[in-house]
């Protein structure tokens, strides 16, 4: 027999479950919702969290990270991705996007990077047009091909094989709120401990 | 306890017809007969369990025991502490090597200067035989500290985009070193940069926005 | 033995445990099949997207983001539940050596299961993710099936209440612990109340669990059922089946946080996970002996039965993704295969090329037995091991070798990134063979247990190809 009573074996499963919660959610729980968010980092705008919806929505965190890893551990350090991220640069995050892939780059600190708007469109829309080696995938849908821009709408600078007909490409609110997303990704303050 | 198959003697228990043939004695005949080929239900063996499972278990243990020693941390909240100390990423790291001005190149500047520093018509300008690195230090330093904005020729081409600031990304002699490598690749040969003067730029452009290749020429630096 | 045991031995019970357990199983099976093809289809879009990225790049709901997450809870909720559950009900009657209870509650949880995955997959497909690995599916797919999978285990419990087996057979610990834990975890981690890095570390507590108490006992029930049944010679020792289930117990689940080992998660929590996730060492090796001296002397029986022939190629890859596992969990390989595709060569290893061929394996077995039929076509059941096991193995490769270049291009800071994408290709490329040799096995498969459902192809005696001589 695999116990002496089969309560024992009841106890003995439900026991073992608990005591993995207890220490990988239950304790760190605790101990991480003690700590204060970072004084550097603001909460996201309205349109910042739409854009983080997109974010979610087309799934970029299957390809990119959110987390930059310190000094001694990989290339994030030489690579610029940032300095290393802590709990308190997260609490404003829900659901946390940290991510397990890194088939593109970390973009933690995207908007430090690559602040440029236009780039980001340019690079939504067709990233072979900026990059031209690169795997990601083109988001059309985040954009429109329209006769004219309305004034101060921003102007996407696509080859005239996307524009059939003539007319311009102009991004989408989901396009323009996803790159204020991005925009505004910048962990670049100092951490005060 | 009493088996239940023997409340109901003789009972047969059919399978449930199904999408083809229904059910028939000859289905009984072939599900009997698998059934028939079939051994016994599995049994749990006696043998003890050989005494090196036992040893390795015991030796995986005792290591863990010492990993937990060794990388355990102090159960603070703290994430990087085996790198940067108990204070987390909050310290700073002290002792740092000598940047290598390719790296950072290949790190920073690539995404938009391209490898070989080419450039992309059109979108970005070309670093290699640029005259705006040859002459005068300060510029490209300039540059790289505060980010650049607006119409400049470079090459006899003309771009109109944006440049961001990279001066709080990069320490001082990280600016130096990948503008010596930029400056001394590609056939550019125009000599290394010092710190000092990335150094003492930072303090006199400070609060400067982006440049424009108009202010860059004010300053005198026109190529 | 005694004769009652004898008696809840004879062809007569079994044909009649067999009989009515035979709807509930054969609707999971059907459902996992069905799904099995669907999460194929998708898992090859997706793989192809990676070296085509503007192949079929204008739908939004075919874009990589999308179609890599349904993949997974396709395969994961739809294929591997619900053919693993199919497997459980019949195995459970056996082993408690009764009928299966609870007979329509079984019915309306597949029914719900399916609903489930299908609502929460056009979810994913349609922009409805709930964005979290692994927990993908809206809140309410995700309740219809937390409510089947308790249908599920109130069937199975009260079966188990019901026993007339004397012993409790080691398959039987892992599927009643298994129900137990599973629908604890998967309504814990559901719930929409954490952010941040608390949210992570209880997003890998249940990632990895949801392999360590649902699937991978699902796997070892049926690993540790059918090599014996077929080999016809009891489990080689008791001992080390308790041994290896306690550790397993204690140690699997509190894996979780070597999925986030270098992040900005407490240095203790991460130590705990690799320390725990070594530690697995000694439950693998358990099982493994355990499997292999019951098998040692009857390797000639790979050669005639597809059940042990899927059965202890899947046990083989338990031990080899295991310790792979144990190993990729240390912080110096995680540092350089922590974000590549080296890991998705891993899962896989994990949940294929282990749980997929046990179950494989599984259902060529239980399926004559409840549609009374013999598998009509031998050469298509070669066809589909040598596709399914050449396939995994070239996806395993490719990845493991182009993740670990992968890793070590990306800590190399000089090496410009584009260039690290780039260098991904041809392995990725590999990946799209293996992966579409494994779905044509799949085809193959679905193809002859459509056959069986219809009682159709030809008919055949025993031969050299089935289950026991
Ligand atoms: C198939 C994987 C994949 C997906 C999905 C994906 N990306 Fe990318 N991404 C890449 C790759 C590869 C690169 C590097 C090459 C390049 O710059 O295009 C990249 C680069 C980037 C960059 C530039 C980073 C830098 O440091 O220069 C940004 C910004 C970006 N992606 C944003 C997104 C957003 C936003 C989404 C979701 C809408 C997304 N990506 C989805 C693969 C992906
Ligand atoms: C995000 C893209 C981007 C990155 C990263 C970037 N640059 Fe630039 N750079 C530009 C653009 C765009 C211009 C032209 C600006 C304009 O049109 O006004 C430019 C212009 C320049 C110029 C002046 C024109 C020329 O070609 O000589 C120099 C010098 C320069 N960059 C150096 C650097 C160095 C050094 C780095 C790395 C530390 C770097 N840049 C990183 C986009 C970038």
């Amino acid at each position: 027999m695999i116990f002496i009573r089969l309560w024992m074996f009841f106890a003995g499963v439900l026991a073992v479950l608990f005591l993995g919660w207890v220490g990988l959610v239950g304790a760190p729980g605790v101990q991480l919702a003690a700590l204060p968010a970072q004084t550097g980092l603001r909460p996201y705008t309205y349109q910042q969290e739409h854009g983080r919806q997109i974010y979610i929505r087309e799934g970029c965190v299957y390809c990119h990270t959110q987390q930059t890893r310190p000094p001694g551990f990989g290339g994030d350090q030489g690579r610029r991705w940032g300095r290393p991220s802590v709990p308190g640069d997260y609490v404003f995050d829900q659901p946390h996007l940290l991510g397990t892939s890194r088939t593109g780059p970390d973009l933690l600190n995207i908007g430090a990077r690559q602040p440029s708007a236009e780039w980001h469109y340019a690079h939504l829309f067709n990233p072979r047009a900026v990059v031209p080696q690169s795997i990601m995938p083109r988001f059309p849908w985040l954009f429109e091909l329209k006769a004219a821009a309305d004034p101060g709408e921003p102007v996407v600078d696509a080859p005239a094989e996307f524009r059939p007909g003539g007319g311009v490409i102009t991004p989408t609110r989901e396009g323009v709120d996803l790159v204020e997303y991005l925009r505004g990704m910048d962990r670049t303050y100092p951490v005060k401990p | 306890m009493k088996p239940e198959n023997t409340d109901r003697p003789g009972e047969h228990w059919s399978l449930p017809p199904l999408l083809g043939e229904t059910d028939s004695p000859e289905i009984h005949e072939i599900h009997r007969s698998i059934l028939q080929r079939e051994r016994l239900e599995p049994q749990e063996g006696a043998e003890p369990a050989p005494w090196w499972v036992w040893a390795v278990s015991v030796a995986v243990l005792f290591c863990m025991g010492i990993y937990l020693g060794r990388y355990g941390g102090s159960f603070k909240p703290v994430a990087h502490e085996l790198e940067m100390g108990s204070a987390g990423a909050a310290s700073t790291a002290s002792a740092r090597p000598a940047p290598n001005g390719a790296d950072i190149f290949s790190a920073i500047c690539i995404t938009c200067h391209q490898a070989g520093g080419t450039g992309i018509e059109g979108k970005y300008p070309p670093l290699a035989g640029s005259e705006w690195i040859a002459k005068d230090a300060g510029i490209p330093v300039r540059i790289v500290l505060n980010g650049l904005e607006g119409p400049i020729q470079v090459k006899g081409k003309q771009f109109v985009n944006q440049m961001p600031s990279i001066g709080a990304q990069l320490e001082d002699d990280e600016i130096a070193a990948v503008l010596s490598f930029v400056r001394s690749s590609w056939g550019n040969s125009s000599g290394k940069v010092p710190t000092e003067l990335v150094t003492k730029l930072r303090r006199e452009t400070a609060g400067q926005g982006a440049w424009t290749a108009d202010k860059l020429n004010a300053i005198g630096g026109k190529p | 033995m005694t004769s009652i045991t004898k008696e809840l031995e004879t062809v007569e019970f079994r044909e009649r445990l067999d009989a009515e357990s035979a709807i509930p199983v054969l609707v999971f099976l059907a459902s996992g099949v069905l799904w099995l093809l669907v999460g194929s289809a998708l898992g090859i879009i997706a793989s192809i997207k990676l070296h085509a990225p503007d192949w079929l790049a204008t739908i939004p709901q075919l874009t990589f983001g999308r179609v890599r997450p349904a993949h997974l809870d396709v395969v994961a909720y739809g294929w591997a539940s619900l053919a693993g559950v199919g497997c459980l009900i019949w195995l459970t009657s056996r082993l408690c050596k009764t009928p299966i209870r609870q007979r329509g509650a079984l019915i309306a949880s597949a029914a719900l299961w399916n609903l489930g995955v299908l609502y929460g997959t056009g979810a994913v497909l349609f922009g409805y993710s709930q964005g979290v690995e692994w927990l993908e599916y809206p809140l309410p797919a995700a309740a219809i099936i937390a409510v089947a999978f308790l249908l599920f285990a109130w069937s199975i419990l009260s079966t188990f209440h019901a026993r007339q087996a004397e012993h409790l057979y080691v398959s039987l610990w892992y599927v009643i612990a298994s129900v137990v834990w599973f629908p604890i975890l998967f309504v814990v981690a559901n719930l929409p109340i954490y952010s941040g890095v608390e949210h992570a570390a209880v997003n890998w507590w249940y990632g990895h669990n949801a392999l360590a108490i649902w699937f991978t006992p699902i796997g070892l029930a049926l690993a540790y059922y059918m090599i014996p049944k077929v080999i016809g010679r009891p489990i080689y020792s008791y001992y080390l089946s308790l041994l290896g289930f306690w550790s397993f117990a204690l140690f699997y689940n509190w894996n979780g946080i070597h999925h986030l080992v270098g992040g900005p998660v407490p240095t203790w929590l991460q130590t705990i996970s690799i320390i725990a996730s070594v530690l697995m060492v000694i439950p693998v090796m358990a099982v493994a002996v355990n499997h292999h001296m019951t098998t040692i002397g009857h390797f000639k029986l790979l050669r005639t039965s597809p059940t042990l022939r899927f059965t202890v190629f899947g046990a083989m890859c338990y031990t080899a993704v295991s310790f792979q596992g144990s190993a990729e969990a240390l912080r110096n390989t995680q540092e350089v295969v922590h974000f590549t595709h080296y890991t998705v060569g891993h899962a896989h290893l994990g949940v294929y090329a282990f749980l997929s061929m046990i179950l494989f394996g599984s259902m060529y077995y239980i399926i004559p037995r409840v549609t009374a039929w013999d598998w009509p076509r031998p050469g298509a059941i070669r066809l589909h091991f040598w596709l399914a096991a050449l396939g995994i193995s070239l996806y395993f490769l490719a990845l493991t070798i182009g993740g670990w270049l992968q890793g070590m291009a990306m800590n190399n800071p000089a090496e410009p990134f584009v260039n690290v994408v780039a260098g991904t290709r041809g392995w990725l490329i590999l990946r799209s063979i293996g992966g579409s040799m494994m779905g044509l096995g799949h085809l193959v498969f679905a193809f002859l247990f459509f056959e069986m459902l219809w009682r159709a192809g030809p008919r055949r005696g025993a031969s050299p190809w089935e289950d026991a001589k």
